[in-house]
């Protein structure tokens, strides 16, 4: 007998809400008409996309797609599987029964003892001991511990060869999806242990492609043809999530907190809602492929032939076409308590009920004057304000219960709001106040005349304390109370406001025109900074307590108290979309509805409660012609001193809206701001550095993530300490040797030199017998002539008296002969010169001049002696 | 290769079949039809021989691919042979596996299954799921299928003139009495 699966209806009733569709970004990884078959997405624990695919493996970053072939040493093409293990290297299984991983850049086979099988790998995973386990397309199960590879087979008690997909349970168990049940595989002291969960135990469908752990009590499978099934160990209770299930064959399923993503063969992506009564959503796409992928910023990521599809998810969604002929400039909006989405455009007043198109109200009476101002209030009744012609009350079937025009001062109604049983207009001539007392209203309004500073109302906002926030066009604030009516203001000149909203922490917020927005801080209202745009269209606050608003650049939600801004743009598809001025609602279940130049978007708060940031990531070190891809705790030589960092920011949401901050520890003074992906410091100088990297996609950098790498620059080898040492040991060495051999030397100079003196000794002493003979011979001699001398001293004395008698003789002689001879021979020349002077004769003539010369010729006689002696003086 | 994986399997049922009973294909029919918008092409073989192993519920079948006949001329047959399926390269068509169901063949009863396993036409392997109903009848048991097979799975390629009197996908019927043996 079958066994009888107990199809029990815990979620009731499914309902189905088409179109609202969030936004799909497309990756083309191929080439236009050029198909592949994306088979596998995953995240590693970086933040790196990997897609395996029937032409190789992908890897996205966000901004570069690397794709690597049986070139870069992939052992195949067809990549259909891929894991991390606890070393970081990303594995890759492939349909020929390969192995492959990727390390350092580089892909290498994964090689057993045992071998390998050549069926396709479905799945890979490493449970919490390291094991590494593997299942085949009809080739069994596989693991491989302390080095050996191990098969599970129908004999080791697996019910099929065929296997899907594998998962970790909480407690550890490997979990495998095959063709016939899951088989629960524990290993006890490296033995395995299978138990069987098949149809005899009450599984709807043996053939189980998908298995996705919400807890251990909690699993949900995807099956081929009865969709998805929640299973409860405990309990062994099996439950249809979605009954009915029309989507064909699920190839894949992924939990993100409260809603089930599958991928279905023939109708594309189902999003099942299991906290809103189990609702789904479905998105078709041709060509899926079984892939699904949540990755750490909460992304969906879907596998296509050709491309890869993120989206965001449902946090912001967008009503399609809501019917062909509408016009999708939506004036105002509201929902009622029956989840209808009310709404207004030039064509009248319209209403969506839940699952199905919108559906026109009334005939002409919304049309011309059109509906500006819409209003679901305490009882559930709808207000519709009129542009020029009052304010109608209808039920939630769109019957009018009662008009107002006559009892208002005036009939253009630009906004309306409720407080219990008071509805406020706000119109051109000041405020109206309808006081609901049973079936009847009590009327009053407030002008210029009554206080107000302006009668251009924008907007009435009763806040939760009571009191009434008007916003004036061009008076700035006005406030009513008990008390009456107080002003505020917003600066030095009077400004339009356009509206208020009162967050979480009961702060009153206002929308100031082309100023942004503005808080009230004890009695003033004061600018909100950091806004990414001041033109706000709306705002109100979500179930959170976060701020909403709606400008030019999408929507942006602000945490008040944190100071956090968190903008929902680009990224989730709001281009372009132009929301209305105060076209904004909040249903009871706390989804906000915007309405736009073009259409609706609903907007449901995300209930992630931690901040996702952007994660940084510093991927390559390039120095000296070298690329560095494993980065920290690199040493560079002194000369390669140049280093470019590559880095980026892990945010698939808006990847080219990151700002980065980094700094060089121990060489930049401050954080350096910047949009580049790459930093370059030249000529670094020696020393240790942290290369510290954060990045932001709000410019804020308070919470954001912080990643470091360390690297150091070596110093010259001549200036490190074991050269200083080696340098001493050497000249202390060099100092040894020379002393050493100077030592040496001088003893052997000292020894020539000793010999040399001996010898000089031995010489002398030779010389000195010598000299002290010829010294005798030198004494003998001076004796001699000292006695020579004395002898000498008495023969001198002799002759000096000798000579001295023969002086005094030539001396006397040559005074005779000067004096007693000259006087004489005077006397004769004398008495010739005389005789000449007498007469003479010729004879006595003659003999006196013989007489004359004969005595001249003995005076020079005498005067030549005389000559001669002196000379001789 | 494929003749002698069945061979293989065949014999290998066979051997067990010495110690264990099987169910052995007794009588059966496998039709299809061609509709494509000008023309319906229909044949039929009973040239079929499988076994069932109500053990292991594993199953191989066999048709010889020269044994249809029909077709709405003897022209077509003859294309059918030898441009489309080139029956004499691929003179068999199987289909072998499992039934993915626990199914026990001994109780009687009417049951839809889901046979999975390899359909191997014209040379190319399709790993396929097909849903059957089941009749066991203590030792008999009848099979009746219906699915389809798109050409392309099959690399069987269809000239672009004849696109309109040849459909894409194929719809097969299959019947069968099985007897255990």
């Amino acid at each position: 007998m079958r066994n009888s699966f107990v199809f029990i209806l815990i979620y009731l009733i499914s309902h189905l809400t088409k179109a609202q569709t969030p936004f799909f970004q497309n990756y083309n990884l191929a080439n236009k008409n050029e198909k592949i078959e994306v088979k596998t997405i995953f995240q590693d624990s970086h933040g790196f996309i990997w897609a395996g695919a029937d032409n190789g493996l992908y890897r996205y970053d966000g901004f570069d797609f690397l794709h690597f072939t049986t070139h870069d040493s992939l052992p195949d093409n067809q990549v259909t599987a891929i894991a991390q293990d606890s070393l970081g290297r990303v594995w890759m299984g492939h349909s020929n029964g390969r192995l492959s991983y990727f390390e350092h850049g580089k892909i290498k086979a994964f090689t057993t003892r045992e071998g390998l099988g050549t069926k396709e790998i479905s799945d890979i995973i490493f449970d919490k001991k390291g094991v590494l386990w593997f299942s085949t397309l009809n080739d069994g199960l596989y693991y491989f511990i302390h080095n050996r590879l191990y098969r599970l087979d129908e004999e080791d008690g697996m019910p099929d060869l065929y296997i899907y997909d594998l998962a970790e349970s909480p407690d550890g168990n490997i979990w495998a999806g095959t063709d016939r049940g899951i088989a629960i595989c524990e290993l006890n002291n490296d033995k395995p242990k299978i138990q069987v969960v098949n149809q005899k135990l009450g599984l709807p469908d043996n053939i189980v492609r998908k298995i996705g752990f919400k807890s251990s009590d909690s699993i949900l499978l995807g099956t081929q043809d009865s969709g998805v099934i929640h299973y409860n160990p405990s309990s062994k209770k099996f439950t249809s999530v979605l009954a009915n299930w029309e989507f064909g064959t699920i190839l894949d399923l992924i939990i993100k907190q409260d809603q089930v993503w599958v991928s279905c063969a023939q109708k594309g992506i189902v999003m099942i809602d299991t906290k809103n009564s189990n609702t789904y959503n479905n998105f078709f796409f041709e060509n899926l492929s079984s892939s699904l992928l949540l990755d750490h910023e909460g992304n969906i990521w879907i596998g296509n032939k050709s491309k890869l599809i993120r989206t965001q998810g449902t946090e912001i969604t967008f009503f399609g076409k809501l019917a062909s002929s509408i016009n999708q400039n939506i004036i105002a909006i509201t929902t009622d308590n029956e989840q209808s989405i009310w709404f207004s455009n030039s064509e009248g007043l319209f209403k969506i009920k839940k699952n199905s198109k919108a559906e026109k109200i009334g005939k002409s009476e919304f049309v011309n004057p059109p509906v500006i101002s819409l209003h679901s209030d305490s009882l559930g009744n709808i207000w519709a304000g009129t542009f020029g012609a009052g304010a109608y009350l209808l039920n939630t079937k769109g019957e009018v219960i009662r008009y107002f025009k006559n009892d208002l001062r005036n009939g253009n109604i630009l906004s309306i709001n409720s407080h219990g049983n008071d509805i406020w207009f706000a119109t051109l001539e000041g405020v109206t106040q309808l006081k609901r007392k049973g079936n009847s209203y009590e009327i009053k309004n407030f002008g210029t005349k009554e206080g107000l500073s302006s009668d251009y109302i924008y907007q009435v906002f009763p806040d939760s304390r009571g009191r009434v926030w008007l916003a004036t066009d061009g008076q700035d604030i006005d406030m009513l109370d008990k008390e009456g009516v107080h002003h505020f203001m917003t600066g030095d000149k009077p400004k339009v406001i356009y509206g208020f909203t009162e967050a979480g922490n009961h702060t009153i917020l206002a929308n100031v025109q082309n100023e942004g927005l503005y808080q009230l801080l004890k009695d003033t209202f004061s600018p909100v900074k950091k806004l990414r745009n001041n033109n706000i269209h709306s705002l109100t606050v979500n179930s959170l307590g976060n701020v909403v608003v709606v400008h030019d650049l999408g929507v942006e939600v602000i945490d008040i108290e944190k100071n956090q801004f968190r903008l929902l743009g680009d990224e989730v598809g709001i281009k372009e979309m132009r929301g209305n001025l105060n076209s904004i609602c909040k249903s009871q279940s706390g989804e906000i509805f915007i309405g736009t130049e073009n259409g609706i978007i609903k907007y449901q708060p995300s209930t992630i409660k931690e901040e996702i940031e952007p994660n940084p990531f510093v991927y390559q070190l390039k120095a000296a012609n070298k690329i560095f891809t494993a980065i920290d705790h690199l040493v560079f030589s002194y000369n390669e001193n140049d280093i470019a960092i590559s880095y980026l920011g892990f945010w698939y949401h808006n990847p080219q809206n990151l700002t980065y901050q980094y700094q060089l520890e121990n060489y930049d003074r401050n954080w350096i701001n910047s949009k580049n992906r790459e930093v370059i410091y030249s000529r670094l100088p020696p020393g240790q550095y942290t290369f510290r990297l954060r990045a932001s996609d709000s410019e804020d950098f308070k919470n954001a993530k912080e990643v470091t790498i360390h690297f150091k620059i070596n110093s010259p080898f001549w200036q490190r300490g074991w050269f200083y040492l080696l340098v001493i040991i050497l000249v202390i060495c060099i100092g040894y040797l020379y002393v050493q051999f100077k030592g040496k030397k001088l003893l052997k100079e000292r020894q020539v030199l000793k010999r040399k003196v001996e010898e000089r000794t031995r010489e002398l002493n030779t010389r000195n017998e010598e000299v002290e003979a010829q010294a005798e011979k030198l004494q003998a001699q001076a004796d001699e002539i000292k006695k020579i001398n004395d002898h000498l001293e008495e023969l001198v004395k002799s002759r000096t008296i000798e000579l001295e008698k023969k002086n005094k003789a030539l001396e006397e002689y040559a005074f005779i002969n000067a004096h007693k001879l000259r006087s004489p021979l005077a006397t004769i020349l004398g008495l010739v010169n005389l005789m000449k002077r007498l007469p003479h004769t010729a004879e006595s003539k003659e003999c006196t001049e013989h007489l004359g010369k004969s005595a001249k010729e003995l005076d020079e006689v005498v005067s030549s002696i005389t000559q001669a002696i002196e000379r001789a003086e | 290769m494929n003749k002698l994986l069945f061979s293989c399997l065949l014999i290998s049922f066979g051997n067990l079949a010495t110690a264990q009973q099987k169910f052995s294909l007794n009588k059966g029919q496998i039709r299809f039809t061609s509709n494509a918008s000008l023309e319906i092409i229909q044949a039929s073989s009973n040239e079929i021989q499988g076994l069932l192993d109500p053990f292991s519920n594993k199953f191989a079948f066999s048709v010889n691919v020269h044994s249809f006949k029909g077709f709405n001329s003897t022209l077509q047959r003859e294309h059918f042979n030898e441009k489309y399926l080139e029956s004499e390269r691929f003179a068999k068509a199987t289909f072998s596996g499992k039934i993915i169901e626990e199914l026990d063949l001994k109780k009687a009863g009417t049951f839809e299954i889901r046979a999975k396993g390899e359909l191997d036409i014209h040379g190319v392997k399709q790993t396929r799921i097909i849903k059957s109903q089941i009749t066991i009848n203590g030792d008999k048991i009848s099979i009746d299928t219906k699915f389809f097979i798109p050409l392309s799975d099959h690399n069987i390629s269809i000239p672009q003139i004849i696109r309109q009197k040849i459909a894409t996908e194929i719809e097969v019927v299959f019947t069968a009495t099985m007897i255990l043996k």
